[in-house]
């Protein structure tokens, strides 16, 4: 059967591209405050998913627990201390747990994973994903020697 | 980013990837392989990503290929997607290409601050061919119709379900 090839001229103009957009606008501007937070919130959940699920994280793209956080609260439109507040907790100590000063425990990981509707482990990964990479940068050539080809000679 | 597509044969799923193609070094579909549309000429377009769904065993084998482009201000466009020709029609080998280069597309749309909003166009040379397509992506893809045109889009609701239908199934 003979087939005869789309054309990108024969799909897209400007003109059809403002009536997309003209749609997407109302429709947008229509939506519940609760979807449009949601979808807001997705993309964050989106940004997460896909940073614990990435190989390796190069330099300079590394993510801490604050930076996602920072995303949330930037949607939310709260600020870091009113967070703490809610989470009955010092800003200052929020602040070490965001920042990996201080390791992270089960309660303020339940305390994230509530407020941010997504899964409590995400937050260990990034935790434990960014000590390895810091690690793994700085010293790598350290830990080689325990590869178990050298212990047993093979 | 690791997706499952589905062995017709035997019903078994099958670990797959959606890679972003190197335009210069990748060989990518083309009319004269079969397909429908000449992938390798159209990846070329300024502002357009390629992407190609192989499975992790058959790396060199494409099956399926998607073109969209993330720059347009409240959408993602999807330009092109195509299943390859073996995996069309009664006898096909893998099923869920198409949803999960659709929902690949859906989520590069939340994933560029797009909502979710995925735009495109179902062209065909018969109209008959063309309504029969617009059902087929309006009630497996949740696209709704722009008007009387020939534009289909895909809202944030919809995308999130075709998301967790094809892309949280790892």
């Amino acid at each position: 059967m003979k087939t005869t090839e789309i054309m990108p001229k024969d799909i897209w103009n400007d003109n059809k591209f403002e009536k997309i957009n003209d749609f997407i606008k109302i429709h947008a501007d229509n939506q519940s405050k609760e979807r449009k937070i949601k979808n807001k919130l997705l993309s964050i959940q989106y940004k997460l998913e896909d940073y614990i699920n990435k190989e390796e994280v190069q330099e300079g793209e590394m993510l801490d627990l604050l930076d996602f956080v920072k995303m949330y609260l930037k949607v939310l439109n709260i600020t870091k201390k009113d967070l703490a507040k809610y989470f009955e907790m010092k800003d200052s100590n929020l602040h070490k747990y965001l920042t990996g000063q201080r390791k992270l425990n089960p309660e303020i990981v339940l305390k994230i994973s509530s407020f941010s509707h997504t899964k409590p482990e995400y937050w260990y990964r990034v935790q434990v994903k960014n000590e390895i990479a810091k690690l793994k940068k700085e010293k790598m050539k350290d830990y080689e020697k325990y590869d178990y080809k050298k212990l047993l000679a093979i | 980013m690791n997706v499952t597509i589905i062995e017709q044969k035997t019903n078994t799923a099958e670990k797959s990837i959606i890679s972003l193609a190197n335009k210069n070094r990748d060989k990518l579909p083309s009319i004269t392989d079969g397909w429908r549309f000449n992938f390798s000429k159209h990846s070329k377009g300024k502002d357009y990503e390629t992407y190609v769904l192989t499975t992790q065993k058959t790396l060199e084998i494409i099956e399926g290929c998607l073109i969209i482009n993330t720059r347009n201000q409240y959408q993602v466009y999807m330009a092109f997607v195509e299943v390859a020709p073996h995996n069309r029609g009664d006898s096909k080998k893998y099923d869920n290409v198409a949803g999960c280069l659709i929902a690949f597309a859906c989520w590069l749309s939340f994933m560029n601050g797009k909502d979710g909003y995925l735009a495109f166009d179902v062209l065909e040379e018969k109209k008959e061919d063309e309504n029969k397509l617009m059902k087929l992506y309006s009630q497996k893809y949740n696209a709704v119709r722009l008007a009387e045109s020939t534009t289909m889009i895909i809202l944030p609701e919809g995308s999130e379900k075709l998301i967790n239908e094809y892309l949280n199934k790892k």
